[in-house]
């Protein structure tokens, strides 16, 4: 396993060598190596097919803006499709497969796409697949979707795990090359708390794949020393591998660490990382990328930029080729040339599209000045060059340099726009920038080594000005400004062949130029149209080139062309790390009552309600459905005494001298009078008059009340009373608590529900009807010394109690109800029990408040009282909602006693037909009722009150069912009271 | 008297470097103030519980370890250790008219986050920044962590205390126990 193209030199450590396989075959690289970079060492070009027409390609680029060397890294779930391979960091056993070919790479079968591309030109899809109609969803559609698409996902839910965060910082730096290093340097040395982070796994951006000079050192190393001096800072955090992907606002950024991604195995740990940073200030130093030019076949595998062939050289010691030739419309081109022949690889020719004089002569290289590429060859890979002069150049290997771009990415996320320079033929961040951003060295145009670093420096001093650190006046390190003189020439016009412009969606110069010509004349249209620009790369390479082409085409300028948008993320995110650990249980937290040992114990069916887990019921064995456990809990309660958990309930603690008064407002009903030792049950409306929640309030002193909620409006109802509190009547002295966690509360119905009490309550408290009678509370003890709060109310209308203890006691007195209630046969029941008994009391529950109904449709109208102001008493007399033949709360029995009746059934007078216009109410709830011994339900229907006998049809169109019900009185049980005063 | 049970039956782990513990200790009341009149009740809490009333985002300690917390406009926290079955009575018979006060001492789970790394496990669930120059002894600060409302004090070097909903007591350790993991 020889490595034929590596070199000596780079950051690579030769003594630990790593082995991975591509396509299944193995090969071997070092530590530090990329996968790009051990496969060029391994003489690997060719490494996919491109997206359209299954070109063979190869890597363009050394970074995170690689269009073309993408690949499906590891194996089974772990596999993940479309990854950069410029990105990749080299671990022992890694894995990786070529994408987009359907046989081997080299010999792909779609690769006949290819032949057929006078067909395939932009939006052919649009133009071919009109006719015949029929054809577009089962076939055109499933064989485009099958051919479209780069690698292929396992399909297997994704084993890693991934987490979230929060950072903060006074100052984030974003990218480590030479103006971020120096940035953070001289941030960090004034004592602020820096982050710097970079996508990079080694700080130091283009100092480590150039050989410039810093401080009178290798920039590499100046880079090292910079930061070997951050890391011995406690005031900063360095954070390699992590990608700023999004300006957000108030100054937050997204950032991407990928902790595990360069190991074989995650080990349990968090694959990848989702930071959410807060920084006072940010300092872009994001660098800049060099783009391609335009010419005849330039896509083949062996053409790359320049930068990444100086990547692969100096930092990686590879060459990508034996014969290397350079093409370039500036001076940063001839660098590629000087270094690559300083490390004594062959150079066959540069080209420089300028009619000017040679920067440098270079040993047996062929040099052309003002020359210009036409067209390429090499099935697999390059083997020639032609030029415009005829001339043919025997080469493996061509640098492309076509200018640089400064990274103007993460300026753009609050709107702001680039704005064009001349003399660089770039973009440069606009002067609406995110707020505290700002952009420092070539991200910001100073494209050259000293000039970056100057840029950097001051951009850290103005940052620590801006919050109130002093600067140190140091000097910026010192370096000097490499030639960098550029055209403006974006493509070979000569070129017979095809020019790609975007080489990860095969869009050409003439792509382009049709676009325009069909009438796609915003640059955001010609992005839709040719998918310039899309996919993972965003079109970090082309998007210039292409408004370049387009700008020509409309006879504007570039600038006055402008940029398509710039959006998070800078590079892509997986799903997986915005999800973090919020998956599975792990997506929301659970509430458990103080008894949820117990009732688990028993082997409740536990039924989320919010965020609470109730018991459903309590199966019993021999049971074999629901309705059976149901049943018996119902009877068994109803016959001697049950205990239902209620802790769920919403508890607020209310006191203040004025505290009647607020709830005297807040109710619909009047509160001023309740007696001290008294509980009275309160109907909520909202302000428009509707009903909004009701519950029980009980008054404890005369300043002193504790109010019950739903258990689903517990929150809501607490929001609402402080807003009322804090801004409706802000004189009144009253303060409100949430106890709902405080206390475990407990349910004890039935008969029996005396009986069992006496049992627990101690001595001193005098229980009996005459002593505490229906709506009583006080505050007792129970089992010998146990704080404890007694109300006598009753959701299922038997003789009941609501017991709280304080919750460390919730889980023991669960425990001692039931040993004591031993002789009683007591049956704890659940939430269906519970539901069932209060349809049987008719009682109201959310299905009857439900945003829609006001206290006159509930029979309750006469609660709203004329006598005190209250939230929503005065619109609910609104004409419309206090009309005599508004639906009124009824109960409903089926005509067919043995029949179930429907929830949601609507009501329609016998032999009318069932339409919109003949609909008169709604059944709101249903259950069976083992106490009558049939389905039993509520809900609304116009008159209802008025209409007790009466038959009507009970039509539900969802599930298709006609029946006959009987209007009943909502009371199906005791409608009297006699037993809950019993 | 009733068995009682905390919330997380007195759990303690260490998870890398970072110690997790569950405090019940204290027992906890809140005072709220009569009519925002700030003086009487500034006059009773020094007299009552030898301390001031402490600012927004702050903690005040007294030298038995007691704390008073501001929690909202005319809103305190009283944590303190008591053996009575309900805290907030003899409370109320001292403060008299200075103050409303309601026993909280079940409502809540208090659990102690330290040890060398509890920053970083800290930083992926809480939004605030709780580093020693933002955050240092006796703040305190009210806050949303996976999506639970916490109380998180520093009452003391070395480490946090986290208190939630008592019924949420499992999901926060949860959350505290995954952020150590994951460091």
């Amino acid at each position: 396993m020889t490595q034929p193209n590596r070199i000596s030199g780079g950051q690579i450590d030769r003594t630990k060598k790593l082995r991975f396989t591509f396509d299944g075959k193995s090969y071997a690289g070092f530590h530090g190596d990329i996968l790009a970079s051990a496969l060029l060492a391994n003489g690997i070009r060719m490494v996919g097919r491109s997206f359209k027409y299954h070109r063979p390609r190869g890597f363009m680029t050394s970074g995170s803006e690689e269009p073309n060397g993408l690949v499906e890294l590891r194996t089974g779930a772990f596999k993940e499709p479309n990854t950069r391979a410029t990105t990749v960091e080299l671990f022992d056993g890694l894995s990786a497969k070529s994408q987009n070919h359907r046989g081997s790479l080299k010999y792909d079968l779609m690769a006949i796409n290819d032949l057929m591309s006078p067909f395939l030109s932009a939006g052919f899809y649009y133009k071919t697949f009109m006719w015949p109609k029929a054809f577009w969803e089962k076939l055109y559609e499933p064989a485009i979707r099958s051919a479209a698409g780069l690698g292929r996902l396992s399909g297997e839910a994704d084993p890693d795990n991934y987490d979230k965060g929060f950072l903060h910082c006074d100052i984030l730096v974003i990218g480590s090359g030479p103006a971020g290093l120096a940035a953070a340097v001289e941030a960090g040395r004034a004592g602020a708390q820096v982050i710097l982070a970079d996508e990079d796994f080694t700080f130091g951006g283009r100092l480590n794949s150039e050989n410039l000079v810093v401080s009178d050192i290798p920039g590499a190393q100046w880079a090292n020393q910079s930061v070997d001096e951050l890391a011995a800072m406690p005031n900063v955090r360095l954070m390699p591998r992590t990608t700023v992907y999004g300006a957000y606002d108030h100054g937050i950024y997204g950032a991407l660490e990928r902790k595990t991604d360069h190991l074989a195995t995650s080990q349990g740990k968090p694959r990848q990382v989702l930071w959410r940073i807060y920084s006072k200030q940010a300092i872009l130093a994001g660098g800049s990328l060099e783009r391609p030019i335009g010419f005849g076949n330039n896509d083949r595998p062996g053409i790359m930029l320049a930068s990444a062939v100086r990547t692969f050289t100096n930092r990686f010691g590879v060459t990508p080729g034996r014969q290397v030739s350079i093409f370039t419309n500036n001076d940063d081109g001839w660098r590629t040339a000087l270094d690559l022949a300083e490390k004594g690889v062959a150079i066959a020719a540069v080209i420089d599209t300028r009619d000017t004089a040679p920067l440098a002569r270079i040993k047996d290289a062929a040099i052309v000045m003002g020359g210009e590429i036409v067209d390429t060859k090499g099935r697999h890979g390059l083997t020639s060059i032609t030029l415009a002069n005829g001339q043919t150049i025997s080469t493996d290997c061509l640098a492309v340099s076509g200018g640089w771009n400064p990274n103007v990415h993460l300026t753009c996320h609050h709107r702001g726009r680039p704005v064009w320079r001349e003399d660089i033929a770039a973009f440069v961040p606009g002067a609406d920038l995110p707020v505290g951003m700002v952009v420092a060295g070539a991200a910001n145009g100073r494209l050259t080594l000293g000039a970056s670093l100057r840029d950097g420096h001051q951009a850290a001093a103005s940052t620590l000005d801006a919050i109130g650190y002093s600067a140190r006046q140091s000097k910026p390190p010192k370096a000097s400004d490499e030639p960098s003189e550029t055209s403006a020439f974006w493509y070979v016009k000569n070129s017979k062949a095809r020019a790609w412009v975007d080489q990860q969606n095969d869009v050409t110069v003439k792509d382009i130029k049709l676009s325009h010509q069909e009438g796609f004349r915003s640059v955001e249209h010609l992005k839709r149209y040719t998918t310039l620009g899309m996919a993972t790369d965003q079109g970090k390479t082309s998007n210039i080139l292409g408004l370049a082409v387009m700008a020509e085409a409309s006879g504007k300028s570039i600038a006055e062309t402008g940029t398509t948008i710039f959006r998070p993320p800078y590079t892509p995110v997986p799903i997986g790390a915005l999800g973090g650990r919020s998956r599975g249980k792990d997506f929301k937290p659970t509430r458990l009552t103080p008894s949820h040992q117990w009732a688990k114990e028993q082997g409740a069916v536990f039924i989320e309600t919010g965020l609470w887990l109730r018991a459903q019921w309590f199966p019993k064995s021999g049971e074999t459905h629901w309705r059976e456990s149901v049943d018996r809990e119902v009877l068994a309660t109803r016959n001697s005494v049950g205990i239902c958990d209620v802790t769920t309930l919403g508890k607020i603690d209310i006191q203040g001298k004025d505290a009647a008064e607020f709830l005297n407002l807040v109710y619909a009903n009047a509160f001023g009078k309740l007696e001290v030792g008294k509980v009275r049950y309160g109907l909520m409306l909202r302000e428009d008059g509707i009903a909004y929640d009701d519950g029980t309030t009980a008054r404890f002193a005369e300043d002193h009340f504790v109010m019950t909620t739903t258990t689903a409006n517990a929150v809501l109802v607490f929001r609402r009373l402080e807003f009322v509190r804090q801004c409706l009547v802000p004189h009144l002295d009253v303060h409100l608590v949430s106890v709902t966690d405080q206390w475990a509360q407990y349910g004890i119905a039935g008969p029996n529900a005396r009986k069992l009490l006496e049992k627990i309550v101690d001595s001193n408290v005098d229980i009996s009807n005459d002593a505490f009678p229906f709506m009583a509370c006080a505050n007792i003890s129970v089992c010998d010394g146990t704080p404890a709060r007694l109300f006598r109310i009753s959701f299922s209308g038997e003789l009941a109690y609501e017991l709280a203890v304080p919750a460390r006691y919730g889980d023991a007195l669960m425990r001692a109800l039931m040993k004591a209630g031993e002789e009683f046969d007591v049956t704890p029941y659940g939430l269906e029990a519970l539901g069932v008994m209060r349809i049987e009391k008719g009682h109201p529950a959310g299905n009857e408040l439900n945003g829609h109904t006001t206290a006159h449709n509930l029979g309750m109208g006469r609660m709203v009282s004329k006598k005190k102001d209250a939230i929503g008493g005065v619109l609910s007399e609104r004409e419309v909602l206090a009309a005599a033949d508004a639906v009124k709360l009824v109960g409903f029995k089926p005509v067919d006693r043995s029949k179930a009746l429907v929830s949601g059934a609507h009501f329609i007078t016998k032999g009318i037909e069932p339409t919109m216009e003949a609909d008169q109410g709604w059944m709101t709830s249903v259950a069976y009722s083992p106490s009558l011994q049939t389905s039993i339900g509520l809900g609304f229907i116009e008159r209802g009150d008025e209409r007790l006998g009466e038959i009507v049809i009970a039509f539900d169109a969802v599930r298709g069912s006609t029946q006959e019900v009987e209007i009943v009185s909502p009371h199906f049980i005791d409608p009297q009271g006699e037993r809950l005063r019993a | 008297m009733l068995d009682s049970v905390s919330p997380l039956n007195g759990y303690s782990a260490t998870i890398n470097e970072v110690t997790i513990s569950e405090i019940t200790r204290f027992s906890m009341v809140s005072l709220a103030v009569p009519g925002g009149d700030l003086t009487p009740f500034t006059k009773a809490v020094k007299q009552l519980l030898k301390t001031d009333i402490p600012a927004p985002g702050k903690l005040t300690r007294t030298t038995t370890g007691s704390m008073l917390v501001w929690m909202s406009a005319d809103q305190y926290f009283y944590l303190f250790e008591t053996e009575e079955p309900d805290p907030a009575q003899s409370l109320k018979a001292k403060f008299k008219d200075a103050a409303y006060l309601t026993n909280q001492s079940d409502g809540w789970v208090m659990l102690r986050v330290g040890g060398s790394r509890k920053n970083e496990a800290m930083e992926r669930i809480s939004q605030i920044d709780l580093s020693d120059r933002q955050f240092p002894v006796y703040s305190a600060c009210r806050t949303m962590m996976e999506h639970l409302g916490v109380l998180v004090l520093r009452d003391e070097e070395g480490s946090f205390l986290l208190l939630t909903a008592r019924s949420y007591a499992k999901s926060l350790l949860h959350a505290i126990e995954m952020s150590a993991k994951n460091i």
